[in-house]
């Protein structure tokens, strides 16, 4: 007798075995459909080779096995493939996996098998490969390949080969009856398996519970090396370690395989399977399971075809629902309980167990761990399971894996004994699965931050190889412009190099007071922050320096001129053109670092350090207004009139050349902030397909600012296109010599706008310093903050009075040109007017599209703020949305009225000069056609944004964020409604240019003096008309919005919100009626105008 | 057809929290009978009264937590805590001194920390040590054993005077200090000469109490056959006193009690079983328990020779809940499969 050893711990619950070894081992019938998961296996899931519809035997390879480690799956019985798709497998989650699903023919027709005959001479590959071309796995529940298995001793000595014939849990008798009936097939296999692994010793372990088995298998053993060891009963000497242990007093090492210890494990239902696969040829599509439990009348045995549904089963085993409690596949330790019966049985499916409720009564109620220690005494694996139980329910998962949890074999042992009916093994599960998550969490994160490293590396590289090339250029290009300049220097003189001392020195101190404005600005804004109360000194000081930084600029201005003057104009002409170039290096190296900063804010937002993320966004934030103060500059030189042009025109083919050079540099600027966007885009689309939730984010942030940057060199591009070339009107004016006042007031305005634009800048950061300031989440950091914006805005708005006064005032160049010249030059008087109406117009489109770009910068801000769920915030961004909108509402109307408006031409000419008429009606169509244009391109444009935020919205649905989803839904229908109008706009400006078209003919034929009163009279009326029109499209999509937001306070059941949001739609409504009521006094009067001027048409064709 | 989901295992040995109770309970009657036996009706009195007070505690404080009290009532701890407060109090001892325990023992000690399982502290305990140190002659008044009182014990109308109506004549005519309070303040005698002073009392008082312990170490043994609890922390316990006592008096038994002094008198044996193998508060693996049982012993020994209080307990159960936690996390058995047992929670370097 060889000596056993004992474990630790163990249970004695009762067996219950004798009620399925009554009857012997019965083939089930052939069941009429199968469906075979893809994965039975542990590894991975094997890869189907049959086609839906294909006919298939018993036998067939179906799926073969995929990698390493994997398995084939055989067809089990013979028909036709009619689905391979997702069903629900047998799991203890309940999930889905891709079966194959066979409908039988009820043939079961075979493939021809080929046994290895002389499997004892045969070699060890030979016999892996029928093992694995069988598609064995471990029979005893975890289904591990056992052709993997076998192998390890390629890697490993193996002394001891244990066969598990223990079968310690309850209920299960598969293994006993395969024994009892099929004691050589054992012996056969375990042979074949030692063949295998060669070991010193092969033990078949059985417990002392099975005795016609192990005398069945002790008489096939006799005469062979293998050796029937029986051990003592208890629960769970059949688990792997607990048996190895009972029979070699070995201990697997924690983590580790018996095969670290010399040893391989078997299940003895594999080594039957092995018998099968190696002397008969048969692939694994069959095995022995238990059907058992007093709700199955037939409790028996039986050879079952893999796949076989379990409503099947339950049929064969006259299943009595009524009385069972649940549906186990496995035993009552650690089998888990089936959902339904739609599910098939697996390579590893043992036992059917269905007991009544007198056996397994529903579950006690879970009462307070007393710590009795019941379990720790019951514990196979020697652990502290009360104290695991303690530490998963606390969450304390460091501690649970200090205190060995992944030791826990799941045996339920410790949950059996508990008196206090804890589901403790469920604790377990859960806090094991919690770990691993996190675990695959903080490998995920490595993972991530290793690309990320990689991917900086790279930059940097191609950084520099980027900077080396430029450097490379920029050599090659300064030496051949050297020679030219020293040449023009040497004929010019020393007059313009005085010139140019002393710009020198008008730029250091323009940047010295720059410097100084700067510092008082952030004094300003740092005494704001602070609250101080020199408050006022300071912005005095601010100011001061500001008006200082202003005169330096004039004077940098008027030097300039007089550079210019200088007799050599082309000197002066290459001056500018040098400050141009200089400028365009400034812009085009504060794009780089643009670029630099938003790199390093998404390398910074990808590794997610907070304060990091906040440096590089300051980073970027005084990167980019770096880039606007040069892009301004460049502007500035750019639409500077160009010396050479202002200087005696004599040829004005140089300013012409001039434009159209800067005309080429916005085109490419557009084309390049389109390839930006592409690019943008494209590395969003990456991201997103990475599926990194804080890159996407980033790139999307990319993508808008690109966007942005491209709307900007559009409008340049358009406003430069639409501008009359400079030489034009320069030519024309050169009579008399206003163009110095003109420039003056240019200068003026330039400065004013300039203001606007750095009060914007400070509005921008001010507002990126609060919304960080948000996201930090400190409170008295955002009060100051949003101070700050306030303050900004205000500054801001003065600038824009400022600038709009200017603005108004006619040009002093105007009046005093009208006063100088002789009067007769109607037609320079009226270009004069028409390109100040013109000016007008551009600043006015130019502050509707700041002012869109407003909304959408607050909608942003509104839906971050959503996202993040503060509701006081979220309800100041609304606020701040609807002043951005009312602003835009503001602008648009100027817009309008200045495009409704009548051109200041035709009120100018005296003379009834019937030329001038002609040209004012060209002028006219001209005007008609350009706003034509433009609505088409708004109306492209807001069904371009349409489009935006409908694939935002589907990317919103697909990512499923409710809140996302209803801003998303909101920017849609506010698309919507810009489109509505836009489109409506079109249509009125379509039809006004269908009329215009039509009058200039008739207008020409009548040409007598009482039809002009008349028509200009109706011209009025329609442009009327078209404003009434329009005011109520406005009213009608601000009611729909009302009452949009009046049923969402509705349903949102804040009694405050929907009486004021009910407020708001009665206004609204009030609003629509009086439109209406206009529309309809309007429509009346054209009626009745329409048949005056009928009459008049039939007085006159009567004259 | 659809099927109801339970995780694995789906057997369970049929034992529960109250059937566990009920048995520790079932195991307090040999002591409790003795006790009675040998002192009349007071210890009676005191276990029913010590219940009723403790059930109507739980429940009340249970709803005051909007907890349903049924299960827990039915889960006979709270009874359990009850008896084991009365059977440690004297008998005799007035009703509010019972009340006031049981208001300790299960509103503060246990329910306050989150009821059963959470208690840190054994609340019987908890309750006697503050009766102790609050009202220390009501506590240290105990009853003469009944063959000193020519075999009749104080009747129960007698008894239940002095418990009710606090007559305190009844209980001054009766009580005597115990052996150990007896033998704490011997003062300047000698062991022998001590125990010769009054043999007559010593031998009956002595007697009773050696009567009373071996009822209650027959309800232990009862409890360690059923496996209610392994026999670590007794073992360790007594252990550890008789080593103590046993290594003192050998060295000098004029001065020092023997162990048979100490293993027989007082609550020795009530603690061993009873209250120091008390799960909820005890050190959890099999080696902490023996630390835990051995501490008790060593403490139960020196407070008994060179501390203040005759008997110790009480207290020596405290000082080592204190210590439970500590001792699990340096006592971790070696798990299956590793070389050696962790020590602490720290990972291993």
């Amino acid at each position: 007798m060889r000596t056993t050893w004992d474990f630790h711990g163990g249970i004695h619950p009762e067996e219950n075995k004798h009620q399925s070894t009554q009857f012997p081992i019965v083939d089930a019938p052939l069941p009429k459909k199968v469906i075979l998961p893809l994965q039975q296996h542990i590894g991975a899931p094997a890869e189907p080779v049959v086609l839906v519809g294909e006919k298939v035997k018993t036998g067939q390879l179906i799926a073969k096995a995929d990698g390493f480690i994997s398995a084939n799956i055989h067809a089990s019985i013979s028909g036709t493939v009619v689905a391979i798709e997702d069903h629900a497998i047998p799991h203890a989650s309940g999930m889905t996996d891709e079966c194959i699903i066979i409908e039988s023919d009820g043939q079961d027709e075979w493939v021809a098998l080929e046994p290895l005959a002389d499997w004892e001479n045969a070699s060890v590959d030979e016999l892996l490969n029928k093992i694995a071309s069988a598609g064995i796995v471990g029979m005893g529940g975890a289904g591990f390949p056992t052709a993997v298995k076998a192998r390890t001793r390629e890697r490993h000595s193996i002394d001891t080969l244990v066969i598990n014939a223990a079968e310690c849990e309850p209920y299960i008798t598969s293994d006993d009856m395969a024994m009892r009936t099929y004691p050589e097939h054992v012996i056969v296999g375990a042979k074949i398996l030692c063949q295998l692994v060669d070991p010193s010793s092969c033990l078949i372990g059985i417990e002392d519970n099975k005795p016609e088995a192990i005398k069945a298998l002790q008489d096939a053993a006799k005469g062979s090396h293998i050796e029937v060891v029986v051990i003592p009963t208890k629960y769970p000497s059949g688990g792997e370690k607990q048996l190895i242990q009972i029979l070699t007093g070995r201990e697997v090492p924690s983590g580790g395989l018996p095969a670290d210890i010399g040893v391989v494990c078997q299940n003895v239902g594999t080594t039957i399977a092995i018998y099968k696969a190696v002397t008969q040829g048969e692939p694994l599509v069959s095995r022995v399971t238990t059907l058992t439990g007093n709700a199955f009348n037939r409790r028996q045995n039986f050879t079952i075809r893999l796949g076989t549904p379990i409503n099947e089963l339950l049929e064969l085993g006259d299943f009595n629902q009524k009385t069972a409690s649940r549906l186990l596949m496995g035993g009552p330790m650690m089998g888990f309980s089936l959902q339904g019966d739609e599910l098939p049985v697996v390579k590893t499916t043992n036992c059917l167990l269905a007991p009544t409720h007198d056996e397994f009564p529903d579950p006690e109620l879970e009462n307070p761990c007393i710590r009795c220690g019941m379990c720790e005494q019951a514990c196979p694996a020697e652990l502290l399971p009360q104290q695991l139980h303690w530490f998963a329910k606390a969450q304390e998962f460091e501690k649970a894996q200090l205190f060995n949890l992944f030791d826990c074999i799941e045996c339920g042992a410790c949950a059996f004994v508990c008196p206090s009916h804890i589901p403790l093994v469920q604790y377990y599960r859960y806090a094991k699965a919690e770990i691993r998550r996190e675990d695959e969490e903080a490998k995920k994160a490595e993972r991530a931050k290793i690309r990320f490293e990689q991917r900086q590396a790279r930059l940097e590289r191609e950084e520099a190889e980027k900077a080396a090339k430029r450097k490379a250029r920029m050599a090659a290009s300064a030496k051949p412009k050297t020679a030219p300049a020293a040449t023009t220097a040497a004929t010019t003189g020393s007059a313009p190099a005085l010139d140019e001392a002393e710009q020198k020195k008008l730029k250091i101190q323009r940047a010295a007071a720059a410097v100084a404005l700067k510092k008082a600005e952030k004094a300003l804004a740092e005494g704001k922050e602070n609250n101080a109360d020199n408050l006022a000194e300071l912005e005095k000081a601010q100011q001061q320096a500001q008006q200082k930084l202003n005169d330096i600029d004039s004077k940098l201005g008027t030097a300039k001129p007089a550079a210019s003057a200088a007799p050599a104009n082309s000197q002066a002409s290459e001056e500018h053109e040098k400050a141009l170039k200089q400028a365009k290096i400034a812009a085009a190296a504060s794009k780089a670092a643009i670029k630099k900063a938003e790199k390093a804010l998404a390398a910074a937002q990808e590794a997610g350090d907070e304060a990091e993320i906040k440096a590089k966004e300051t980073d970027l934030a005084t990167a980019k207004e770096n880039a606007e103060k040069a892009a301004d500059k460049l502007k500035a030189l750019q639409s500077a009139p160009a010396p050479s042009a202002t200087a005696p025109a004599a040829d004005n083919s140089a300013a012409i050349a001039e434009h159209e050079k800067a005309l080429k540099q916005a085109k490419i600027a557009a084309a390049a902030s389109k390839a930006a966007i592409k690019k943008a885009e494209k590395a969003l689309a990456a991201a997103q397909e990475a599926g990194d939730e804080s890159d996407i984010k980033a790139k999307e942030e990319a993508v808008a600012t690109a966007k942005a940057n491209a709307e900007k060199a559009a409008d340049k591009l358009k406003a430069l296109q639409d501008a009359p070339p400079p030489a034009a009107p320069s030519a024309t004016a050169s009579a008399a010599d206003n163009s110095a006042a003109i420039a003056e007031h240019e200068k003026a305005l330039k400065q004013a706008k300039i203001a606007a634009a750095a009060s914007k800048a400070a509005i921008k950061k001010t507002e990126k310093a609060l919304a960080t300031a948000q996201e930090a989440g400190d409170e008295a950091d955002i009060k100051a903050k949003e101070e700050a914006v306030a303050t900004a805005k205000a500054n801001a708005e003065k600038a824009a009075g400022k600038l709009k006064a200017l603005q108004d005032t006619p040009p002093p160049a105007a009046p005093s040109a009208t006063a100088a010249s002789t009067v007769d030059n109607a037609a320079a008087l009226a270009e004069q007017q028409k390109a100040d109406h013109e000016k007008a117009l551009k600043q006015a489109k130019i502050a509707a599209a700041a002012s869109k770009a407003a909304i959408k910068k607050a909608e942003k801000a509104l839906a971050a703020a959503q996202e993040a769920g503060d509701e006081a915030e979220i309800k100041a961004k609304e606020g701040a949305v609807a002043t951005a909108k009312a602003n835009a509402e503001k602008a648009a109307d100027k817009l309008k009225a200045l495009q409704d408006a009548p051109p200041p031409a035709p009120s100018a000419p005296t003379a009834d000069n019937a030329a001038a008429g002609a040209q004012q009606a060209e002028q006219q169509k001209a005007e008609q056609e350009k706003a034509l244009k433009q609505a088409k391109i708004a109306a492209a444009a807001s069904k371009a944004a349409i489009k935006k935020a409908e694939k935002a919205l589907t990317a919103a649905q697909d990512s499923g964020d409710a809140s996302e989803i209803q801003n998303c839904e909101q920017a849609l229908t506010t698309a919507k409604d810009k489109a509505e109008a836009a489109a409506n706009k079109l249509a009125d400006l379509q039809q006004q240019a269908n009329a215009a078209e039509s009058k200039p003919a008739a207008d020409a034929e009548a040409k007598t003096s009482t039809s002009a009163p008349s028509e200009e009279d109706t011209a009025a009326k329609v442009k009327a008309l078209k404003q009434a029109k329009i005011i109520l499209a406005a009213t009608r999509t601000a009611l729909k919005k009302a009452e949009k937001a009046l049923a969402e306070a509705e349903q949102g059941g804040d009694a405050d919100a929907i009486s004021e949001q009910q407020q708001t739609v009665a206004r609204c409504q009030k609003k629509f009626a009086d439109a209406e009521q206009k529309m309809a006094e309007l429509t009346g009067d054209e009626q009745a105008n329409n048949t005056v001027s009928k009459g008049n048409e039939a007085d006159t064709a009567s004259v | 057809m659809a099927f109801i989901r339970v995780s694995s295992p789906h057997l369970h040995r049929p034992l529960s929290t109250h059937q566990v109770m009920r048995y520790v309970i079932l195991a307090t009657l040999p002591g409790l009978a003795a006790l009675t036996w040998i002192f009349g009706w007071g210890s009676l009195i005191n276990v029913i009264l010590a219940s009723a007070f403790g059930l109507v505690f739980e429940a009340t404080v249970l709803m005051a937590r909007k907890r349903n009290p049924v299960p827990a009532l039915k889960d006979n701890s709270a009874l359990l805590t009850c008896v084991l407060l009365g059977l440690a109090l004297p008998p005799l001892a007035p009703f509010w001194l019972v009340l006031t325990g049981s208001f300790v023992a299960i509103v503060i000690a246990k329910q306050l920390y989150g009821g059963l399982g959470n208690n840190p502290f054994n609340p019987a305990m908890v309750a006697y040590a503050l009766l102790l140190i609050s009202f220390p002659v009501e506590m240290t008044q105990w009853i003469m054993p009944a063959e000193m009182l020519n075999g009749n014990t104080v009747s129960l109308s007698a008894s239940l005077q002095a418990v009710f109506a606090g007559h305190q004549q009844v209980a001054d005519a009766f009580t005597m200090a115990t052996p150990l309070d007896g033998f704490k303040h011997k003062g300047e005698l000698m062991a022998d000469e001590y125990w010769r002073l009054d043999a007559f009392a010593a031998e009956k008082v002595w007697g009773g109490w050696a009567f009373a312990s071996v009822g209650f170490m027959v309800g232990g043994l009862f409890l360690l056959w059923k496996k209610i609890f392994t026999w670590h922390i007794p073992v360790a316990m007594l252990g550890s006193l008789t080593l103590l006592s046993a290594m003192f008096y050998g060295g000098d038994p004029s001065n020092y009690a023997s162990p048979m002094v100490h293993l027989f008198s007082g609550a020795t044996m009530l603690g061993a079983f009873f209250i120091a193998t008390d799960p909820v508060t005890a050190a959890t693996s099999n080696k902490g328990k023996l630390w835990f049982g051995a501490g008790i012993g060593v403490l139960i020994y020196v407070i008994r020779t060179w501390g203040n209080y005759p008997d110790a307990v009480a207290f020596s159960v405290l000082l080592m809940n204190f210590a439970a936690p500590f001792i699990d996390y340096y006592t971790q058995p070696r798990s299956f499969g590793h070389k050696k047992a962790r020590k602490g929670i720290k990972h291993d370097a």
